[in-house]
Parts: C-alpha cells; sequence; structure tokens
C-alpha cells in the first residue's frame, strides 16, 4: 500500500512539475491550443462540407461519400485524444462537444440519405473505433464510451456468424468424416462428441479444438496456430501444429510435430510419437500454415501435474517404434 | 503502471504481450510459469505480468495481484464450450480484495478465427454488464494480427490516468 502511494506521490509531483513546467512556457502552450483550434476548425469545417456535398450528389456515390466522412471523423477523432495530453481541459471539453454535434449532423445525414442500410453500422463503427481515446475525463462518458464499443461490436461480426457453424463437427457415431481444404481453409476446425468416428482433414485448419471424442482416430494436417484437446479416451490424434494444449484425457496415442512446446494436464496413459501423416498437398499445406517442418518435436512436452524436474512423468512416454502405424491410408 | 493479463489457458495472454512488444508470436509455447515485462506506450512504463492459465496454476494468480491497476482479461473468443468456465473464473477473481479499484478490460481475443463470437456475444455471455465493482471496458482483437490491441491498452491507460488524476 506504501509502496503504491509512494508511485502516485511520484506521479503527481511528475505531474505538477510537468504544469510549472507550462507556466513558465506559457507562450508554446497559447500556441499549441491555436495551432490546434485552427487544425480542429478547419477539419471539422470539411467534414460539414462533405456532408452538405451528398444533398447535390447521385445517390449510388453516397455511400462512398460518407465513408469518406467516417474516415475524416476518425482522424479528427483521434487527433483530439492525441492532442488531449497537451490542451487544457476547458478547450478539451469544447472539442468533444464540438464532435458530439457533428457525430449527430454525420448521423442524421446518414439516415437521411441510407436508411436501414448495413453500411451505416460498418461506418459508424469507424467512428466509434477511437473513441476510448477521448474517454479518461468522467465516468459518464466512460460508459458513453463503453455503449459506443458494444453496439459496435455487436454490427461488426455479423459476417463471421454464417461462416461460423461450417466447420464445427459433433455428436456422430461410427462415421467417417472426410474433411478437405475448401470446407476449412484457414478456419477453425470444431471437433466434439464423437464416438468411434474416423476423422480425416487434408487441410490447414487455423485452430482446431478437439473435445469429448471416444475410441476415434483423428488425422489433421498442419494447424497454424493451437492445438486444444480436451475430455477424449481411447483416441489416436495424428497433428502437427504450433500449440498443443491436451486437458483431462486417457489412454491416447499422440502422433504429432509441434514448434514449441506441448503441455497436458489431468492426463494419464498417453504415448507420444512422430507426426507421420502424409497426402498428396501436404507440402503446400505446411506452407500455407507457415509450420516449418524441420523445426517440429514430438517429445517437448510438459505435464503440469508433473513438475518435477529429475524423474519423468509418469503420465506419458514414448510410443515404441515397433507400436507406430505407419501407413494410414485406408 | 501495473497490468495483470489473466485468462484461460490458449485465450492468448502471451501472443498478446509478445505481440505488443514485437516479438516473434510463432514460437510461443504454453506458459509453464510467468513472463514478466515492462513496455512503455505513451510515455507510460507498464509491467505486465502475464501467468499460465492452466488449472493447476490458476490458484497461484492471487499471489501476484498486489498493486494491480489493469486487470486485463483474455477471452479466446472461438473457446464457445469453456465460456462458462471463463465466466466463472472472471467474476471470482473480481471478488479479490487486493484487485479492488483495478480497471477491467476484455480483450475478446482471436478474431482472426471465423469461429469467434463477437465481443457483443463475449459480453453477454461473461455477465459483463452486471460488474458494478469495477470500471470496465470489452474490445475485440486479435492478438496474432494485433489488430486492436492498442485501443484496448489506451482505453486501460486512460482509464487509470483519469482515476488517479481523479484522486489528486
Amino acid at each position: 500500500m506504501t509502496k503504491r502511494l509512494d508511485r502516485l506521490q511520484e506521479k503527481r509531483q511528475a505531474k505538477v512539475d510537468k504544469q510549472r513546467q507550462g507556466k513558465d512556457d506559457n507562450v508554446a502552450v497559447q500556441d499549441s491550443v491555436y495551432e490546434f483550434s485552427t487544425r480542429f476548425q478547419h477539419e471539422k469545417r470539411s467534414i460539414e462540407e462533405m456532408l452538405d456535398q451528398c444533398s447535390s450528389m447521385e445517390s449510388k456515390s453516397i455511400p462512398d461519400q460518407l465513408d469518406s466522412v467516417a474516415i475524416a471523423m476518425e482522424k479528427l477523432e483521434k487527433f483530439v485524444g492525441d492532442s488531449s495530453q497537451f490542451i487544457p481541459s476547458f478547450t478539451l471539453r469544447q472539442a468533444q462537444e464540438n464532435l458530439n454535434k457533428l457525430r449527430n449532423h454525420i448521423e442524421t445525414t446518414r439516415e437521411q440519405y441510407m436508411p436501414k442500410k448495413k453500411f451505416a453500422f460498418k461506418s459508424r463503427k469507424k467512428v466509434a473505433a477511437s473513441k476510448p481515446l477521448l474517454s479518461s475525463s468522467t465516468t459518464a462518458t466512460q460508459d458513453d464510451t463503453r455503449k459506443i464499443i458494444q453496439a459496435k461490436d455487436q454490427d461488426s461480426m455479423d459476417t463471421g456468424a454464417l461462416a461460423r457453424r461450417l466447420c464445427d463437427y459433433s455428436n456422430q457415431e461410427n462415421q467417417t468424416l472426410e474433411i478437405t481444404t475448401d470446407e476449412i481453409s484457414s478456419k477453425d476446425v470444431k471437433l466434439s462428441q464423437l464416438k468411434n468416428c474416423t476423422v480425416r482433414i487434408q487441410g490447414y485448419p487455423s485452430a482446431l479444438q478437439i473435445d469429448h471424442l471416444q475410441n476415434c482416430t483423428i488425422l489433421s494436417g498442419p494447424v497454424s496456430s493451437s492445438v486444444f484437446v480436451d475430455r477424449c479416451h481411447d483416441c489416436k490424434i495424428v497433428v502437427a501444429c504450433q500449440q498443443l494444449r491436451i486437458h483431462s484425457s486417457t489412454d491416447i496415442h499422440f502422433y504429432i510435430g509441434v514448434t514449441s512446446r506441448a503441455i497436458i494436464e489431468d492426463c494419464t496413459r498417453f504415448m507420444f510419437t512422430s507426426y507421420n501423416w502424409s497426402y498428396p498437398s501436404i507440402e503446400q499445406h505446411f506452407t500455407a500454415a507457415n509450420l516449418d517442418k524441420n523445426s517440429l518435436s514430438s517429445s517437448a512436452i510438459d505435464d503440469f501435474n508433473w513438475l518435477r524436474i529429475d524423474q519423468p512423468s509418469p503420465n506419458w512416454s514414448v510410443l515404441p517404434e515397433e507400436d507406430k502405424i505407419q501407413n494410414w491410408v485406408g | 503502471m501495473y497490468f495483470n493479463p489473466r485468462g484461460l489457458d490458449n485465450a492468448g495472454k502471451t501472443t498478446i504481450l509478445k505481440r505488443l512488444n514485437g516479438e516473434d508470436v510463432n514460437t510461443i509455447s504454453p506458459t509453464l510459469g510467468f513472463n514478466i515485462k515492462t513496455l512503455e506506450h505513451r510515455s507510460f512504463k507498464l509491467n505486465i505480468w502475464d501467468i499460465g492459465g492452466q488449472k493447476s496454476i490458476r490458484s497461484y494468480w492471487r499471489n501476484y495481484f498486489e498493486s494491480t491497476d489493469g486487470l486485463v482479461w483474455v477471452v479466446d473468443s472461438a473457446d464457445v464450450r469453456r465460456l462458462e468456465d471463463c465466466k466463472a473464473e472472471l467474476h471470482a477473481l473480481l471478488g479479490e480484495e487486493r484487485l479492488a479499484g483495478a480497471t477491467l478490460l476484455v480483450f475478446a481475443n482471436k478474431q482472426d478465427l471465423a469461429g469467434a463470437l463477437s465481443s457483443n456475444e463475449i459480453r453477454k455471455a461473461l455477465e459483463l454488464d452486471t460488474i458494478h465493482s469495477h470500471h470496465w471496458s470489452i474490445q475485440w482483437c486479435s492478438a496474432v494480427t494485433g489488430e486492436k490491441l492498442l485501443d484496448g491498452v489506451d482505453w486501460l491507460i486512460d482509464d487509470i490516468a483519469s482515476r488517479i488524476f481523479t484522486m489528486d
């Protein structure tokens, strides 16, 4: 606590010193305020002009115009945010009020020319994007900011919704699933609730989640980021990836190539060996996934339940070469 | 300022830290212990304590809360299955006495993944609106591409700075 107070004291002192220095240098401050106000007014006017131009434009070019407005607005907000360090709070407050008016003006214009268009959301998002820079004055504005950010985020993610479910394979029994590049190119793949299944992913997922599998064989091409395995039993999992985390699973044979260290937690009876799956376009997929084939490891494994370094973890061992499946075809 | 990034394992805490610091994010291993970094941004010195998120080490989190100004809760937005777990851990954390007064920034990370939920969906799932004990905000981001990371950090700095300023 005293440490914290000391720190605060130091900061306050620094600020006071800075302010004192500022007073000595009053002329410079006034100059910068003048510069700020001039540039602010100039940019504000140019945005207003752009809005006025809408009335004399063809309707099809209005969306572009409004996008330009949004970009200009974002710039202006950023400028105010960046300047907030050195301009007096009264000037800042005035600027913020002006920004609010301008924002309303933009909104009204937008609703007038482009009612209920998706573009409206997109651009409003842009406008809101740099808002947090200005939010340091009061709690009230922070609350407002928060609402704007949330509204923005809701809209900006709409496009993801459609693609979302496509790579989710769950609740299957006794199936063989062949998943190819077209379906999963750079997407994240989820496999869950599978029993007695074989899944062959000939592609390069951006991430892979494997959950709740019983007696399954999973083969995957190179994964560019992380693979997460949870609650799986009696499986064979063949995967190359950047990160591998395995939780609460038992009796699994892993054929892995990981470019960092793999970790296991609450797992027992694991066997590890090197990644040996191959299919025609796997080389291209390694390149696409940005995985270096030469830096793959299958034995760099940390067990969170076994932090001793003098003895190996009893929860995993190396799969003997003679037990290794060499041919995954068929 | 002291920042504490927390969140379940595989959320991307270390990747965010390394991305902010301009380091290679392609060779990061799951964090077994912790990483401590001091970064500078907008003339603020940020001390960041990044601790692993595995279940078995979450109980150690509370040992590293002293003088936290900003709590950064990192969420794997594509990990729908563990959102419940994620919510419980977050709300338990906010009950920590030593975090009282800390500003909370939630990063809805991994927006580069097609299966990621929007930050609005994350906000609902984590019941952020029920949080009244801390200043908070949610920011979508992608640690892999670096998108929106600075927006979140800037908000956090501004909020903390305004708090300290108000104390004067």
